[in-house]
C-alpha cells in the first residue's frame, strides 16, 4: 500500500503529538489512530505481521481508502492474492466503492500474480517490470502533477519564444542570458513538481 | 474468480497469428540485460525455428500498461503465447545449457 505524501509535514502539526519524534500518518481508524499516537509513521514503510485472517489486508485497505476520502490523499494497492475485483467485492458491505475512487482517480489497484509453475528462470533478470508497473499506478492518481508539468512546459516554450523575439529585436546577449536563467528556474519548478504526490495538488 | 482477460488474450493471439510460434518479449528500455535477450531469443529461434515463429517486442518504458495483462514482473520476460499453454521464461535467455 501506499498513500500520497503531504510535501509539507510541518503544516499538520496536531498529526505529531509533543514526544513522539516521528511525524505519523493519520490512518483514519478512530481507534488505531489513538493507540498508535496519531497513526502510521509518515514516509516510512510500514510492515503488518499477523496470522491468516486477522485483518492485515483489511487495515492495509481501510488506510487507503480513508487516506483518499478523509484526508484527500490518492493511494495504490497492490496485491498479492486477491484480484482486485474481489476485493471489490468483500469490502462493498463495509461502504467502500472502491471502483467510484478508481474513477475519482483516488485510487488505483493492480493485483500481481505469481504462478512459480509457469516461469521458468535462464540468465540474468532484475524486478524491473514490477517497478514500471507501480510507476503506472502512481501516475493514474496524480495526473493533475502532469498537467502542472504541461502548464509550466507550456510557460517555459513561451518564454523561450519571448526570448527569441527579444533577441531578434535587440540583438541583446545579455537579456538573453538573463531569459534563459529564467526559463531554467521554471524547469527546475516543473522537476519539483513532478516529484510530488500531494493529494492537495492533485486536486486542482 | 473470474479470469476473463488471459482467455481473451489467448483467442486473440491464436487469431492474429499465423506463425505456429507466437513471441513476445517484454523489455525496459535497451538496457544490456534487453538487447542481450534479445540476441539470444533470435539466434535460438533461428536455428530451432526458422520460418515458423514471430517475435514482438513490448518496452514498458513506451507501454507500461501492457505490463499488468501478461502478468510482468521480472524483467526481461519471454512469454510463448503460441504454441499453447502459455509459458512465460524471465532472464536474458543466456543460459541455454
Amino acid at each position: 500500500m501506499l498513500r500520497g505524501v503531504r510535501s509539507m509535514p510541518a503544516a499538520k502539526k496536531p498529526s505529531n503529538p509533543p514526544g513522539s519524534g516521528i511525524a505519523k500518518c493519520p490512518t483514519g481508524i478512530v481507534g488505531l489512530d489513538q493507540i498508535t499516537n496519531g497513526g502510521l509513521p509518515r514516509g516510512r514503510p510500514a510492515l503488518i505481521c499477523g496470522g491468516a485472517g486477522c485483518g492485515k489486508t483489511l487495515l492495509a485497505l481501510e488506510f487507503i481508502v480513508r487516506g483518499a476520502i478523509q484526508f484527500d490523499e490518492p493511494g495504490v494497492f497492490v496485491s498479492f492474492e486477491e484480484m482486485s475485483d474481489e476485493l471489490t467485492d468483500n469490502v462493498r458491505s463495509l461502504g467502500f466503492d472502491l471502483d467510484d475512487l478508481v474513477k475519482r482517480k483516488k485510487l488505483a489497484m493492480d493485483y500481481v500474480r505469481v504462478e512459480r509453475s509457469e516461469i521458468e528462470e535462464s540468465g540474468d533478470y532484475d524486478l524491473e517490470g514490477l517497478f514500471v508497473r507501480l510507476n503506472y499506478a502512481i501516475d493514474l492518481i496524480k495526473p493533475s502533477a502532469w498537467a502542472q508539468i504541461a502548464a509550466l512546459q507550456a510557460q517555459i516554450l513561451a518564454q523561450d519564444q519571448a526570448t527569441e523575439h527579444l533577441i531578434a529585436d535587440t540583438q541583446a546577449n545579455e537579456s538573453r542570458g538573463q531569459l534563459e536563467r529564467r526559463a531554467m528556474a521554471v524547469s527546475r519548478k516543473a522537476d519539483s513538481a513532478s516529484g510530488r504526490s500531494n493529494g492537495k495538488e492533485s486536486r486542482k | 474468480m473470474t479470469k476473463k482477460s488471459p482467455a481473451r488474450v489467448k483467442a486473440a493471439a491464436a487469431a492474429e497469428s499465423s506463425y505456429a510460434w507466437n513471441l513476445r518479449l517484454y523489455v525496459a528500455g535497451r538496457t544490456l540485460k534487453s538487447v542481450t535477450a534479445f540476441e539470444n531469443l533470435k539466434r535460438i529461434c533461428e536455428e530451432h525455428l526458422r520460418g515458423q515463429y514471430e517475435i514482438e517486442i513490448i518496452d514498458l518504458i513506451e507501454q507500461p500498461q501492457l505490463a499488468k495483462g501478461d502478468q510482468i514482473l521480472a524483467l526481461p520476460t519471454l512469454v510463448r503465447r503460441l504454441p499453447e499453454p502459455i509459458r512465460k521464461i524471465i532472464g536474458d535467455l543466456s543460459n541455454t545449457g
